[in-house]
């Protein structure tokens, strides 16, 4: 599949073609920030951290909103096609990933505020924090095989999703457990708990990145039987 | 200490896709009408403006051929009905089979050809006579048909082209008359009255507002029932509007062919997505 880096003949197109995809990795680098900025205060239970995090979300809805109308401006004007047409579709699809992401840090921040005269002990969250470092390379790595259109990495994205999954499920037997042993754990596992799940959400929209990222590099969707191919392919490399 | 753990659901357990499995955009392709074998065309001066081209046209489907000027497509076009012949020194090797008969072979009848094979050029070309005449005409060289009768081939073949409520009332005014949308529908009547069976359009919008291209496009759709369509177009959106199958050529050679969808948004030849996505061309 052929991937151009040939200009345009009207360079006008490649200026918008360029700032769409530097809009994409602005917002990126931001929901990146956000989760990482409220895994952390909901750690330390920094409230004011947790403010900033709910506040800077307006700012991500509004790069969602910018990147929504170039591309639909560039649609009725550019009329574009192959390469360029699947570039502008797919930013229209990681941009509503990343502000869904976006609105996950913000879910978690609110948490942070509602848990109030607790301290959470390092022995309850450290599967947390293990669960949101891992979450935040998956993002990173989804976003990285977007930017540079790079199908293979975007199956490995893809396909390391699972292990989120499956820390997440280890992450609720661990907290169940605390929860049974000690009636007064309740409280602060439950939050943990619902502040997980969002993660994990992070990472499905990691995934829906990846899979942008290998149809914007091959014009083909990553079914299911396309990932089994390619994953035999690095199998034998 | 043992405990009952509630199933957890996995919400990442990839689900297969059925409808990306199943989905067909036109069920089976309808059978091989035009059959173009190792095509080669020479001019008179020996420029070498097709090499060697191998494609197929569908009955019952819209080809559109797109390319940058001087790539051949509208040579392409004009062998298909042996406009070639009427220049001196061009010359041509290879077949082209409609229904597995070379037309290409000087045996065949031409104007038994030109009836099957109709043609609409880029500009309207009404003849100097009445919109009736201009329908009537072509029937004539090849029908001896009584006036009722005819009446009725000029009607249904003007209510083909979606002309028919707008001249119904001056049938017996000159062709000349009708605006450049009109005209061109008029030409496209007057090349299916004759019933062929392949239709070639060389660029039938490109004169025309977009109104009157909107329902030349139209027009194609609903005639993509009855015939075999090639169309020649310099524009990318009407290829990807009105085809099914659309070829990209490029210097004389055909550079990718295939179903119009792909073309558009995944091609897999280089040239190819760079003339369509505006990188040359």
């Amino acid at each position: 599949m052929p991937i151009s880096l040939q200009e345009h003949t009207v360079a006008s197109y490649d200026e918008e073609l360029t700032s769409l995809a530097s809009q994409i990795a602005e917002m990126g680098g931001t929901v990146e920030a956000a989760i990482a900025d409220a895994t952390r205060a909901l750690l330390k239970l920094d409230h004011a951290a947790a403010r900033a995090v709910i506040a800077n979300d307006k700012r991500v809805d509004e790069m969602h909103r910018q990147i929504d109308e170039m591309a639909v401006s560039m649609i009725a004007r550019r009329q574009p096609m192959a390469q360029d047409l699947r570039a502008i579709i797919t930013a229209i699809h990681v941009a509503g990933d990343l502000e869904r992401v976006g609105d996950m840090a913000k879910t978690v921040a609110r948490r942070t505020l509602q848990i109030e005269g607790l301290s959470l002990t390092p022995k309850f969250y450290n599967g947390v924090k293990h669960m949101a470092d891992l979450i935040l390379r998956q993002l990173k790595a989804a976003l990285d095989a977007y930017s540079a259109r790079n199908a293979q990495a975007a199956v490995e994205v893809c396909n390391s999703d699972d292990e989120i999954d499956a820390l997440y499920t280890s992450l609720f037997r661990e907290l169940l457990t605390y929860m049974m042993e000690d009636p007064r754990n309740i409280t602060q596992c439950t939050h943990l708990l619902f502040c997980s799940k969002s993660l994990e959400r992070v990472g499905d929209h990691a995934t829906n990145i990846a899979e942008s990222a290998f149809y914007l590099a091959t014009g083909r969707q990553l079914s299911q039987a396309t990932a089994e191919e390619l994953h035999r392919m690095q199998i034998k490399e | 200490m043992t405990m009952d753990m509630p199933t957890i659901p996995t919400h990442a357990a990839p689900v297969p896709n059925p409808v990306a499995s199943t989905f067909v955009p036109n069920s089976e392709p309808h059978p091989v009408k035009v059959e173009v074998k190792d095509l080669r065309f020479f001019y008179a001066n020996g420029f070498e403006a097709l090499k060697g081209i191998n494609l197929e046209l569908r009955d019952k489907t819209v080809t559109a051929f797109i390319g940058p000027s001087g790539c051949g497509k509208s040579t392409l076009l004009r062998i298909l009905n042996r406009i070639y012949d009427l220049y001196p020194g061009q010359k041509v090797t290879g077949e082209v089979l409609l229904d597995g008969r070379n037309i290409l072979s000087r045996s065949e009848d031409l104007n038994l050809l030109r009836s099957k094979v109709g043609m609409v050029f880029q500009k309207p070309t009404p003849f100097p006579m009445s919109i009736y005449d201009n329908i009537a005409f072509g029937i004539r060289l090849y029908e001896k048909l009584g006036k009722s009768e005819m009446d009725g081939r000029v009607e249904a073949a003007l209510r083909k082209a979606a002309l028919w409520t707008e001249v119904k009332d001056k049938l017996h005014q000159s062709g000349l008359g009708l605006s450049g949308g009109q005209q061109q529908r008029l030409c496209i009547a007057r090349a299916v009255a004759v019933r062929p069976e392949v239709l070639l359009l060389d660029e039938p919008a490109s004169a025309l507002d977009p109104i009157s291209t909107a329902k030349i496009e139209e027009l194609i759709e609903e005639l993509s029932a009855e015939f075999c369509i090639a169309i020649v177009t310099h524009n990318m959106q009407q290829a990807a509007r009105a085809s099914e199958y659309t070829a990209f050529m490029y210097l004389g050679e055909l550079v990718e062919f295939g179903r119009t969808e792909t073309i558009f948004t995944a091609p897999t030849q280089k040239r190819t997505h760079d003339y369509i996505t505006g990188r040359f061309g």
